[in-house]
C-alpha cells in the first residue's frame, strides 16, 4: 500500500485529506508542523508528500530543499491565494504539482493519483506512449497524428521530452528554458508561450482546449498523461 | 529736462516778443474804437497764453514787455515813458500777479493730469497682475507671474520662496539665484512675519527687500526683490505699489492652498463614501450564500435523507462556498487595485493559453453551455499583464455563465482592430488595439441599464440570487482600465450580452525573439502574422 505523508497545520483541513486519501487507498500519516513533518519524512519514507506552503513554524519551500536533498517523492503543494511567485518559488525547488486553497477533492485526488503513477521505484520516462489519437516513439523518434507523421523541429521536440520525462509535474517558464535552451534564458517566458502554442497546435485535437498540455497561467505547463 | 526747459523757454520769450507785436500793431490801428481799458484785456490775454503754454518766466516776461507796449503804444503822451504814468505800474503789477496765477495754476494742473495718468497706469498694471494671477492655477504659475510683474515694473530682480513638501524653504525659479539672495535673511522673514532687508527696519545693510506673503494664520511664501530706483522704492507711492501687489501675490496663493485643502476633503469624503458604499454591498452578496450555506449544512446535518439528496445538499453547500470565494476574490482584488498595490507584468502572453486555461477551471459549472472561441492568428500573442486579463475574462465568463441558461452559447472572439476616434486623428496615425469579446446568448443585459453596469455595486437584478455581479463588473473595467484599455457592454440581436475589452497594441517588432543561438543573422521583422515568425524560428532553429 502506497503511503502519503500530509504537513498541515490547520486541522480540518489535514482531517479532511485523510479521510479522502484513506478512502483512496492510501496509508496516510499527518504532521502539524514543518519540524514534525521532516522527522515523519525520514523515518516514514512516504511514497507522496502533500505539503502546505504556509506552515507556522517554517517556510514551506524550506521543508521542500530540506527533503529533496535526499529523497525525489512527489511533493504536491498546497498554498493559499497569493503570489504566483510562492507557486513559482516551489515549483523551482523541486515541487512536483500545486493546489490552490480552497480546492475542491476531487481535484486533489485525481492530481494525487496521476503523481502516484508516475512515480515507481525506478521510474523512467516511457519510450512510447499514446496522447488520445497522438503516438509517440521517443527511440525511433516518431510522432504521429491519426497516423500521420508529425514534423517537429529540434526544440519542439525536445521540449516534448522534457515535458514526457516530467510528466503530470506541473514545470514553470524557467525549468523549460533551462531544460530546452539551456541556463542563461531568464525572462524569456515568451519562448516557451510560442514553442508550448506549437506543440498545441500540432497534437493536440482543440488547442484552445487541451486534453494533455496543460497551461498553469502565470506558472508553466503540464503534461497529462491519461490512465491506459 | 534743464535743456529742454531752456528750449521751451526760449520759444516762450519768443512768443510773447510775437503775441505783444501782434497785439500792439493790430490795436494801434484801431485805437479809436477801442477804450483803453479793452486794450489791456487784450494784452492780458496775451499773457495768460503765454504763461499757460510756456510757463513762469516767459509769461512774466510777456507781462513786463505787455505794460512796456500798452504804456509805449497807448498812454498818452505816446511813445515815451512819463512820470504821470507811474499808475501803470499797478496795472503791470496786476498783469504779473495774473501771469503768475495762471502759470501756477497750468502747472498744478499739469502736475496733477500727469499724476492721474501715472496712477491710471498703476491701476492697469495692478489689473494686469490680478488677471495674470487669476488665470494661474498652481503655485508655480503665480510665482512666475508675479516675478514677470515685480522684474517689469518695480525690481531688476526679484525671488520668491515657498516651503516645500518637508517644510524647508526652497526658491521656485528657472534662472539661478542671485548672489544677493541670502537664505538666513529669508527664514528670519519666513518666521517673524516681518520685513527685512533693504528700506526697512532689520538688517537693512542688505542688498535685497525681503517680505512676508502672509495671511492672518500662516506664512505662505517670502519674496526677496532688488528695486531698480533705490530712490524711487523709499517713497510712499512704490511701497503703497508694492504692498497691493504682494497682497494680490498672498491672495492668489491662498487660493492655490485652500484649493488643495478642498480637494484632499473631497478624496477623503469619496473614499469614505466608497468604503460606506463597499460595506454596504457587500454585506448583502456575503451574507446571502452564507445564509444560504449554514441552512444548507444544518439541513444536511439534521435530517434523515436519502443519499441522492444529502449528495445534493452537498453539492449545493460547495456551490455556496464558491460564490463565497469568488467575492473574496474580487474584494481582495479590488482593494489591491485601489490602493495601487497591482503591479504590471506585462510579457508577450498567448491568449489562447489564458482563454483556454480559464475554460478549464470553469469546466464545472459549464453544464450543456457551448463555448465558441475564435482567434484571430494576429492576436495570437499579445503584449499585456498576463495575469489580470486572466481575472477579467474569468469575471466576464463567469457572468456569463452565471446569467444564461444550462445550453447557453458564449463566444470568445479576438481580433486586432484600428480605431479611429478624434485623438488618434489628432496625431494623424490609425492606432491599433487588441480586441476581445465575450458574447452569449442568455437574457441580456438589463434595458436600459448598459451604460451604467460598470457603475459600483449596481446589479442587474437587485434582488437576484446571483450575487457580487456589481464588484465583478466594476473591477473587471478598473482592471482593463489598469492594463491601459477599455471595457464596454451592449445588448445584441435577437437576446444576449456583449462585453468588449480593448486593449492597446504593442508592435511585434519589440518581441526579442532573434539571438545569437537561433540565427546567424538577425532578420527583419515581419509584424503581420506570428505564424510567420514562429515558422521562421523553427526553420532556422532547425539549420543551426
Amino acid at each position: 500500500m502506497k503511503t502519503i505523508l500530509i504537513i498541515e497545520d490547520e486541522a480540518h483541513i489535514a482531517r479532511f485529506i485523510k479521510s479522502a486519501m484513506e478512502q483512496e487507498g492510501y496509508q496516510v500519516y499527518a504532521a502539524d508542523s514543518s519540524q514534525r513533518g521532516l522527522i515523519e519524512a525520514a523515518s516514514r519514507r512516504p511514497d507522496l508528500l502533500i505539503l502546505d506552503l504556509g506552515l507556522p513554524d517554517a517556510d514551506g519551500c524550506d521543508v521542500i530543499s530540506d527533503i529533496r536533498a535526499w529523497s525525489s517523492l512527489p511533493i504536491l503543494v498546497l498554498s493559499a491565494r497569493s503570489d504566483e511567485q510562492d507557486k513559482i518559488k516551489a515549483l523551482n525547488l523541486g515541487a512536483d504539482d500545486y493546489l490552490v486553497k480552497p480546492f475542491s477533492m476531487g481535484e486533489l485526488i485525481a492530481r494525487v493519483n496521476a503523481q502516484m503513477r508516475r512515480w515507481q521505484a525506478g521510474y523512467e520516462a516511457p519510450v512510447v506512449l499514446a496522447l488520445g489519437n497522438v503516438s509517440i516513439d521517443l527511440a525511433q523518434r516518431q510522432v504521429k497524428k491519426n497516423g500521420e507523421d508529425i514534423h517537429l523541429t529540434p526544440i519542439e521536440y525536445r521540449l516534448l521530452t522534457v515535458l514526457i520525462k516530467n510528466a503530470e509535474k506541473v514545470m514553470t517558464h524557467q525549468q523549460l528554458l533551462n531544460e530546452v535552451w539551456g541556463k542563461g534564458h531568464n525572462h524569456q517566458e515568451h519562448y516557451v508561450r510560442i514553442f508550448m502554442s506549437n506543440l498545441r497546435q500540432k497534437l493536440e485535437d482543440n488547442p484552445s482546449r487541451p486534453s494533455y498540455f496543460f497551461t498553469e497561467i502565470g506558472v508553466g505547463y503540464k503534461l497529462h498523461i491519461p490512465k491506459s | 529736462m534743464a535743456a529742454l526747459a531752456s528750449k521751451d523757454n526760449r520759444i516762450g520769450y519768443l512768443m510773447a516778443v510775437l503775441g505783444c507785436m501782434v497785439v500792439t500793431v493790430s490795436l494801434v490801428a484801431l485805437t479809436r474804437w477801442f477804450d483803453l481799458a479793452n486794450v489791456v484785456m487784450l494784452y492780458l490775454l496775451v499773457i495768460v497764453f503765454i504763461s499757460v503754454r510756456f510757463g513762469r518766466a516767459p509769461g512774466i516776461f510777456a507781462a513786463l514787455l505787455s505794460v512796456i507796449s500798452f504804456d509805449l503804444f497807448f498812454v498818452d503822451p505816446k511813445l515815451s515813458f512819463s512820470v504821470s504814468d507811474v499808475q501803470y505800474l499797478v496795472t503791470f503789477a496786476v498783469m504779473i500777479v495774473v501771469s503768475l496765477i495762471i502759470n501756477n495754476l497750468a502747472v498744478g494742473l499739469r502736475f496733477q493730469a500727469q499724476n492721474a495718468r501715472r496712477r491710471e497706469q498703476q491701476a492697469i498694471s495692478m489689473s494686469h497682475l490680478a488677471q495674470s494671477l487669476s488665470a494661474a492655477r498652481k503655485n508655480e504659475e503665480i510665482i512666475n507671474q508675479a516675478i514677470i510683474w515685480l522684474t517689469k515694473h518695480i525690481a531688476s530682480k526679484a525671488l520668491i520662496a515657498m516651503p516645500n513638501a518637508d517644510g524647508k524653504l526652497t526658491v521656485v525659479s528657472e534662472s539661478s539665484i542671485p548672489s544677493e539672495f541670502n537664505w538666513n535673511v529669508t527664514q528670519w522673514v519666513f518666521d517673524h512675519k516681518e520685513s527685512a532687508g533693504l528700506a526697512t527696519h532689520t538688517l537693512a545693510a542688505n542688498p535685497m527687500h525681503y517680505r512676508a506673503l502672509a495671511t492672518s494664520s500662516q506664512v505662505l511664501a517670502v519674496l526677496a526683490l532688488m528695486p531698480t530706483d533705490i530712490d524711487n522704492f523709499n517713497q510712499p507711492e512704490q511701497q503703497r505699489t508694492l504692498d497691493v501687489a504682494i497682497a494680490q501675490i498672498t491672495l492668489a496663493l491662498e487660493r492655490v492652498y485652500y484649493a488643495k485643502v478642498a480637494q484632499n476633503a473631497l478624496i477623503k469624503v469619496e473614499s469614505e463614501r466608497l468604503r460606506g458604499s463597499l460595506l454596504s454591498a457587500l454585506s448583502h452578496d456575503i451574507r446571502t450564500p452564507i445564509t444560504v450555506l449554514s441552512s444548507l449544512a444544518a439541513c444536511l446535518a439534521s435530517q434523515n435523507l436519502a443519499p441522492a439528496e444529502q449528495k445534493q445538499l452537498a453539492i449545493d453547500i460547495e456551490q455556496q462556498a464558491n460564490v463565497i470565494q469568488r467575492l473574496v476574490i474580487n474584494i481582495l482584488d479590488y482593494v489591491a487595485l485601489q490602493s495601487g498595490g497591482m503591479k504590471l507584468n506585462k510579457q508577450w502572453v498567448s491568449l489562447e493559453e489564458i482563454i483556454g486555461s480559464n475554460i478549464r477551471q470553469l469546466e464545472p459549472y459549464l453544464q450543456n453551455r457551448q463555448i465558441k472561441i475564435d482567434v484571430a492568428s494576429a492576436v495570437d500573442f499579445i503584449y499585456t499583464d498576463e495575469l489580470i486579463l486572466a481575472r477579467i475574462l474569468n469575471n466576464l465568463l463567469t457572468n456569463a455563465i452565471n446569467y444564461t441558461s444550462d445550453d447557453a452559447t458564449i463566444t470568445i472572439q479576438a481580433t486586432l482592430t484600428n480605431q479611429h476616434n478624434t485623438r488618434n486623428l489628432q496625431n494623424n496615425k490609425t492606432l491599433q488595439s487588441y480586441q476581445i469579446t465575450v458574447t452569449d446568448n442568455g437574457q441580456g443585459l438589463p434595458l436600459g441599464m448598459e451604460a451604467h453596469i460598470f457603475e459600483r455595486f449596481t446589479r442587474g437584478d437587485s434582488e437576484s440570487n446571483t450575487t457580487g455581479l456589481g464588484l465583478g463588473l466594476v473591477l473587471s473595467r478598473d482592471l482593463v482600465q489598469h492594463l491601459g484599455g477599455t471595457l464596454s457592454a451592449s445588448n445584441i440581436q435577437p437576446h444576449g450580452a456583449q462585453f468588449v475589452i480593448v486593449l492597446p497594441w504593442q508592435p511585434l517588432g519589440n518581441l526579442d525573439i532573434f539571438d545569437d543561438k537561433f540565427t546567424s543573422n538577425t532578420t527583419q521583422i515581419d509584424t503581420s502574422i506570428v505564424a510567420n515568425i514562429t515558422t521562421n524560428i523553427a526553420t532556422s532553429s532547425e539549420n543551426s
